[in-house]
C-alpha cells in the first residue's frame, strides 16, 4: 500500500522537501561566485600573457580529451569482455508463479499524444503479466484536451487508468510523473513514453531481477532501440548511438558500480525508494539523468536488465535538434545542481563515481563544446601550418594531441560500429562510420542548449511522436 | 574460477617474461642488438630529441612504422633508455610474456589440460626464433605477438561469433599491417575467411556483449534473420576498417611529408618491381623456413584442410602468409644472409600462427570441446606428412649451419639474428664527451644509425647511411672541430671525405674497433706567400657536455 495515499500527491516534493537536490533554481550563489572568479582569473590572465592563458587552457583540454577518452574505451572494453546485464530464459520466466508476481503500476505521461494512443493502449494489452496485477496511469495534462477525448472514445481495459494531471507550472514530463507515482498503488514502477513498445515479457524480467538482486538495487534499466532504423539517415546514426549507451556504456557502468544517468523510460523502480528520494526533478529536462545521480547518493544502485524498449527515432532534423539541445541543457542542469556541493557530492558518490560523474555528466557536455574548437584548430592548422597553433603545443601536450587526434577519434567512430554488430545490425555499420558529421550535430544542438540554460531553463522542448509512420 | 584464470595468466605472463628478461639483460650486457630494432628507437628518440620541438615525421618513412610507435613513449618519458638500449629487451620481455598469455587462455578455453597447455606455451617461449625475437625486442616478437592473436581471435570468432572477438582480430590486422606490410595478405585472408562464415540468415547467431543472444521481440526489427550478403557486409566493414585507416593515415602522411603516396614501398628493400613475377625458388625459401621454424606444421595444415576444424582460420593465414611471401619477399633475396631478415613475416607467422593451430588441433583431439565435433582420429596421411616433415625439418637443422636458430646458444645470451655493436656503442659514447653538440659532424657507415642514437645525435650530426664516403655537399657545412666518425675501410683517406671549405684539413683522431674518428681543423695561414710545412692543429675547444634537451 502507498502510504501518502491518503493525502493529495504533491509533483513538488522534491522542491518542498530537498530543495537543494532541485534544478528549480540553476545557479547557486555560490556556484556564480566561483564562476565570475574564474571569468576574472582568465580575464587577468589573458591581459598579462594571452599565449600563456591559451596554453594553459589547451593543456587543461587535451588532459581532458585524453581522461576521458580512455574512461569511455575502458567502459566499453569491460562491458565487451564482463557483459553485466540480467537476463532470464523462457523457461526461468514461466516458472514464475502469478501470485507471487508483484503488483506493478505503469506511467504513461502523454501531452499531445492522440495519434499513438489506441496503438500504445493496444501494445501495452499484451504484455505478459497479470492483468489484476498492474495499474497502468494514462497521465494527461489537464489542458490537454485532445488527447483526454482521444481517450475517452477508447475502451479501456481494467487496468488502464486515466489520470488527469492538474494544471501547474512547471508543466514537465517528470511533474506528471510524480503526480502517477504518489498516487500508485504498485510495489514496482516503470515508465514508458507514447510510442514506446516494451517487449512483453520486461516486466517478469524486471520482477525476477528484483528479486534475484541485493535490496540496494532500487532501479533496473532495459535497454533502448528503435524499430524505425532504416527511415533515413538520421535515425540510423541515432540507432548507433542508443546501441552503444544502452548496450555498452551503461552496462560497462552498472558493471563498474558508477552512477549511471537513466534513460527517459523503461526504467524501472522500487515505489518505496523512489518516494524515499522525493521521486523526480519536475524542474530538469532530463530528470532521468538527474534521478540515476540521486539514487546512488542515497546508497542506491542500478541495474540492467536484458530486455529492449522499442522507441521512435527522430527522423525529423529540426525536431531531433530540439530534443538533443534540451538533453544537453538537462545534463548541464544536472551537473550543477550536484556540483553546489562539490565535497559533499564526493563524500556521498566516493572518489571513483564521482569521478565517472565528472565524466559522464559533465565530460559529455565539455566534449560537445569543445570540439568544433579543436575541429577548427586543427584544419587551420593543415591549412596554414600557423606558427601560434603550433607554440599552443608543447612537446607533452603535442604528444597527447596527436593521440587524441589519431586513434580517440577513430575508436569513437568504431564504438559505433561495435554497438551496430553487437545488435546484428550489419548494414547499419556503413552509416556509422560517418558518425563525425553526428557528432557535428550533436554539437550543434549542444551550444543551443547552453544558450537555453540561460535565457529558458526550465523549457520542455517536447518531442513530437508518431510522425515517422510506425516500423521502418 | 575467474580469479583462478587471473592468476594463471599471470603467472603464464611472468614466468617467460623472467626468462625473456635475463636473456635480454644478458645478450644488452654484451652489446648484442637488432639492428632494426635500434634503428626503430633511433627514430622514436628523434621525434622528440632531434630538434627543439617534437615532430613526428621525424618518426621515418623507411620502415613500417609501429615498431618506433612503440617506442615513441620511451622518447618522450625515458630516453635514456632508448640510448642505451634497455628499452629493446623491455619490450621483448613484454611482447613474450602477453604471447604465452594468450595462447594460455586459448589452449584453456579450448579445453586443453593444464599439462598440456603448459607444454604447448613452455615449448613456444623455448623456440629458439621466439626467443631470439624476444631477447632483442625485435620486430619478430611482436609480429609473433600480432599473429598469435589474430589467428587466437578468429578461432575464438568461429566458435562463438562473440563481438569481442571480432574487434580484437580487426585490431590485431591493423597493427600486423603497420608491423610488416607483407601481412596485407594475411588480413585479406582473414576477411575472405569472415566472409566464408557468413551463413544462410539465422543458421547462427551473434553473441551480443551482453553474453547472450542479442534480444528479440514480436516487433522488433532484428527478429528477421539477417541475409548473409548483408552480414558478410557488415562483418567485413567492421574488421578492415581499423587496418583501412591505419593503412590511409600512413599513406596520406607519406604524400603529404614525403611528397609521394607510396614512398614506403619504394623504401622498403633495396629493390622493389613489383611487375616483377617471382620465381620458384622463393616458395623453396618460404617452405623452409616454416620447416625450420614449425616441423609440425605442413602435418597440422593436412590435418586441418582434410578435416572441418576450428583450425580453418589458421589455414586461411598461413596460405596467405606463403602466398605474400612469393610476392612481396621472396625476390629480394640476394643473399642467404638476408633470408631470415627479408623473410621474418614467414617466420613470425609459422611460430605464431603454427602454436595457434597446433593447440587448436590438439583441442580437439584430446576432445574436450562441448561445441564443436569431436576429432579425435589422426588420418594416416596426416601420419605420413608429419613424419616427413620432422625428417625435413631435422635434416634442415643439423645440416646448414648458417641456419640461426641455436636454443642453446640461445639460452646463454647469444640470441640469433644479433650483431654485436661493442665498437659502436664504445665510439658513440667517447663521442659523446668529446664533441661540440652545437657544430655540424657527420657519422658515415650503413649502420652509422646505431652510433648517432648512442651518441644522442641532434639535426646537427648528419648520417648519410652509406657505405662509402661522401660529399659534404649541403649545409650544415663542417667548422673547425667537427668530427667524421666512419669504419676504416683499406684504402680509405680523410680526404675522401670532401669538405667544401678548403681552408679545413681533417686530422685523425682515435680508433676503436674498426670505427675511426677524425677532426676538421683550420689550416695555418701561408706566411710570405709561402704554404705552411705542417697543419696546425686549433683546438676546438674545451668538450662540451651534451645540453639536455
Amino acid at each position: 500500500m502507498n502510504p501518502t495515499q491518503s493525502s493529495p500527491p504533491d509533483p513538488l516534493r522534491l522542491l518542498h522537501e530537498r530543495p537543494e537536490d532541485c534544478a528549480c533554481q540553476t545557479w547557486t550563489r555560490p556556484q556564480l561566485v566561483t564562476l565570475g572568479l574564474i571569468a576574472v582569473a582568465l580575464a587577468a590572465l589573458f591581459w598579462h600573457n594571452t599565449l600563456l592563458a591559451l596554453l594553459i587552457l589547451n593543456a587543461a583540454a587535451t588532459l581532458f580529451y585524453m581522461a576521458h577518452s580512455v574512461y569511455k574505451f575502458w567502459l566499453i572494453w569491460s562491458s565487451l569482455e564482463r557483459p553485466v546485464v540480467h537476463d532470464f530464459t523462457a523457461e526461468q520466466l514461466a516458472e514464475q508463479r502469478e501470485e507471487d508476481l508483484p503488483s506493478y503500476t505503469i506511467l504513461i505521461p502523454l501531452y499531445r499524444e492522440a495519434m499513438v494512443l489506441p496503438r500504445l493502449v493496444e501494445g501495452l494489452s499484451k504484455l505478459d503479466y497479470p492483468a489484476e496485477k498492474l495499474e497502468i496511469q494514462l497521465l494527461m495534462e489537464e489542458d490537454d484536451a485532445v488527447t483526454q477525448e482521444a481517450c475517452a472514445k477508447l475502451t479501456l481495459p481494467p487496468q488502464f487508468k486515466s489520470v488527469v494531471v492538474p494544471h501547474s507550472l512547471p508543466k514537465t514530463k517528470p511533474k506528471a510523473c510524480n503526480y502517477g507515482l504518489y498516487a500508485c498503488t504498485g510495489e514496482y514502477l516503470v515508465i514508458f513514453d507514447a510510442e514506446d513498445r516494451p517487449e512483453p515479457d520486461q516486466l517478469r524480467k524486471a520482477a525476477a531481477a528484483f528479486k534475484r538482486l541485493p535490496d540496494t538495487v532500487a532501479c533496473l534499466q532495459a535497454k533502448l532501440n528503435f524499430y524505425n532504423q532504416r527511415h533515413n539517415l538520421l535515425t540510423r546514426w541515432f540507432t548507433s548511438e542508443y546501441s552503444v549507451w544502452f548496450d555498452l556504456f551503461l552496462p560497462g557502468l552498472t558493471g563498474s558500480g558508477w552512477p549511471i544517468p537513466l534513460g527517459g523510460t523503461s526504467n524501472h523502480f522500487k515505489v518505496r525508494a523512489l518516494q524515499e528520494i522525493g521521486g523526480w526533478d519536475p524542474f530538469n529536462v532530463t530528470e532521468d539523468c538527474d534521478l540515476g545521480i540521486r539514487l546512488h547518493k542515497h546508497g542506491y544502485s542500478a541495474a540492467m536488465i536484458n530486455s529492449t524498449t522499442w522507441e521512435e527515432a527522430n527522423g525529423n532534423f529540426l525536431s531531433w535538434f530540439r530534443q538533443r539541445s534540451r538533453w544537453v541543457k538537462g545534463y548541464l542542469q544536472t551537473y550543477l545542481v550536484h556540483m553546489r556541493r562539490p565535497l559533499t557530492l564526493l563524500r556521498q558518490l566516493g572518489w571513483s563515481s564521482f569521478f565517472s560523474f565528472q565524466m559522464t555528466i559533465g565530460g559529455a557536455v565539455a566534449c560537445f563544446l569543445l570540439n568544433p574548437i579543436y575541429w577548427l584548430m586543427t584544419v587551420l592548422w593543415f591549412l596554414t601550418q600557423s606558427q601560434t597553433i603550433m607554440a599552443l603545443f608543447p612537446t607533452p601536450v603535442y604528444a597527447l594531441g596527436v593521440f587524441c587526434l589519431l586513434v580517440s577519434n577513430f575508436v569513437f567512430v568504431y564504438i559505433g560500429v561495435v554497438g551496430c554488430l553487437n545488435r546484428r545490425d550489419y548494414d547499419l555499420v556503413k552509416y556509422a562510420v560517418l558518425a563525425p558529421l553526428y557528432w557535428l550535430m550533436m554539437s550543434w544542438g549542444a551550444y543551443k542548449g547552453v544558450a537555453q540554460l540561460i535565457t529558458r531553463p526550465h523549457y520542455w522542448e517536447k518531442t513530437d511522436h508518431g510522425t515517422m509512420g510506425g516500423a521502418a | 574460477m575467474k580469479r583462478q584464470a587471473r592468476l594463471e595468466a599471470w603467472v603464464a605472463f611472468l614466468l617467460p617474461a623472467a626468462l625473456g628478461l635475463a636473456l635480454g639483460m644478458l645478450a644488452h650486457r654484451r652489446a648484442l642488438v637488432d639492428l632494426d630494432t635500434v634503428a626503430a628507437m633511433g627514430s622514436a628518440w628523434r621525434v622528440f630529441h632531434w630538434q627543439g620541438a617534437a615532430n613526428m615525421a621525424l618518426l621515418g618513412f623507411d620502415q613500417p612504422p609501429l615498431m618506433a610507435l612503440l617506442f615513441v613513449p620511451f622518447g618522450a618519458f625515458a630516453p635514456r633508455m632508448l640510448v642505451s638500449g634497455i628499452a629493446a629487451p623491455l619490450l621483448g620481455t613484454l611482447f613474450l610474456g602477453l604471447s604465452v598469455v594468450i595462447l594460455w587462455r586459448l589452449s584453456r578455453t579450448l579445453g586443453l589440460p593444464a599439462w598440456l597447455a603448459l607444454i604447448l606455451c613452455a615449448v613456444f617461449t623455448l623456440h629458439p626464433l621466439v626467443l631470439s625475437y624476444a631477447t632483442l625486442g625485435s620486430r619478430g616478437i611482436v609480429l609473433t605477438f600480432v599473429l598469435i592473436g589474430l589467428a587466437a581471435s578468429l578461432v575464438s570468432w568461429q566458435r562463438e561469433e562473440r563481438v569481442r572477438d571480432l574487434v580484437t582480430g580487426s585490431f590485431f590486422a591493423a597493427a600486423a599491417i603497420l608491423l610488416a606490410y607483407e601481412t596485407v595478405a594475411l588480413v585479406i585472408a582473414a576477411a575472405l575467411y569472415l566472409a566464408s562464415c557468413c551463413r544462410a540468415a539465422g543458421s547462427r547467431t551473434v553473441r551480443a556483449a551482453s553474453g547472450c543472444e542479442a534480444s528479440v521481440g514480436a516487433e522488433s526489427p532484428s527478429h528477421t534473420p539477417t541475409p548473409a550478403p548483408r552480414k558478410a557486409e557488415g562483418l567485413l566493414l567492421a574488421f578492415l576498417l581499423p587496418a583501412a585507416y591505419v593503412g590511409g593515415v600512413w599513406i596520406i602522411a607519406n604524400w603529404a611529408i614525403m611528397g609521394h603516396p607510396w614512398y614506403f614501398l619504394h623504401r622498403a628493400g633495396p629493390t622493389i618491381d613489383l611487375a616483377h613475377l617471382p620465381g620458384g625458388g622463393g616458395l623453396g625459401d618460404a617452405l623452409q623456413v616454416w620447416l625450420v621454424v614449425n616441423p609440425l606444421l605442413l602435418a597440422l595444415l593436412y590435418h586441418a584442410i582434410w578435416r572441418r576444424t576450428l583450425a580453418t582460420p589458421a589455414l586461411w593465414l598461413l596460405a596467405a602468409s606463403l602466398l605474400s611471401a612469393m610476392v612481396f619477399s621472396t625476390y629480394l633475396v640476394r643473399e642467404r644472409a638476408w633470408l631470415w631478415a627479408y623473410l621474418m613475416p614467414i617466420a613470425a607467422t609459422a611460430a605464431g600462427v603454427g602454436f595457434v593451430l597446433l593447440g587448436t588441433v590438439l583441442a580437439e583431439l584430446t576432445g574436450n570441446l562441448a561445441s564443436f565435433p569431436q576429432r579425435r582420429t589422426v588420418s594416416p596421411g596426416t601420419l605420413l606428412v608429419l613424419a616427413g616433415s620432422l625428417a625435413l625439418g631435422v635434416y634442415l637443422w643439423t645440416s646448414d649451419p648458417r641456419l640461426p636458430l641455436d636454443i642453446r646458444a640461445t639460452l646463454r645470451g647469444y640470441p640469433s639474428f644479433a650483431r654485436n655493436v661493442t665498437a659502436e656503442w664504445q665510439a658513440a659514447d667517447r663521442l659523446r664527451t668529446e664533441w661540440n653538440p652545437a657544430l655540424p659532424h657527420a657519422i658515415g657507415s650503413v649502420f652509422g644509425y646505431v652510433v648517432a642514437l648512442r651518441a644522442e645525435a641532434t639535426q646537427e650530426v648528419t648520417v648519410p647511411g652509406t657505405r662509402r664516403p661522401f660529399r659534404w655537399t649541403r649545409r650544415p657545412y663542417p667548422q673547425p672541430g667537427s668530427y667524421i666518425v666512419a669504419p676504416e675501410e683499406p684504402g680509405l683517406k680523410p680526404s675522401d671525405w670532401a669538405s667544401p671549405r678548403p681552408d679545413l684539413s681533417l686530422q685523425p683522431r682515435w680508433r676503436i674497433g674498426d670505427w675511426q674518428a677524425w677532426q676538421f681543423t683550420q689550416r695555418p695561414a701561408a706566411v710570405n706567400g709561402q704554404p705552411s710545412s705542417s697543419d696546425a692543429i686549433i683546438a676546438p675547444g674545451a668538450p662540451h657536455a651534451r645540453p639536455r634537451r
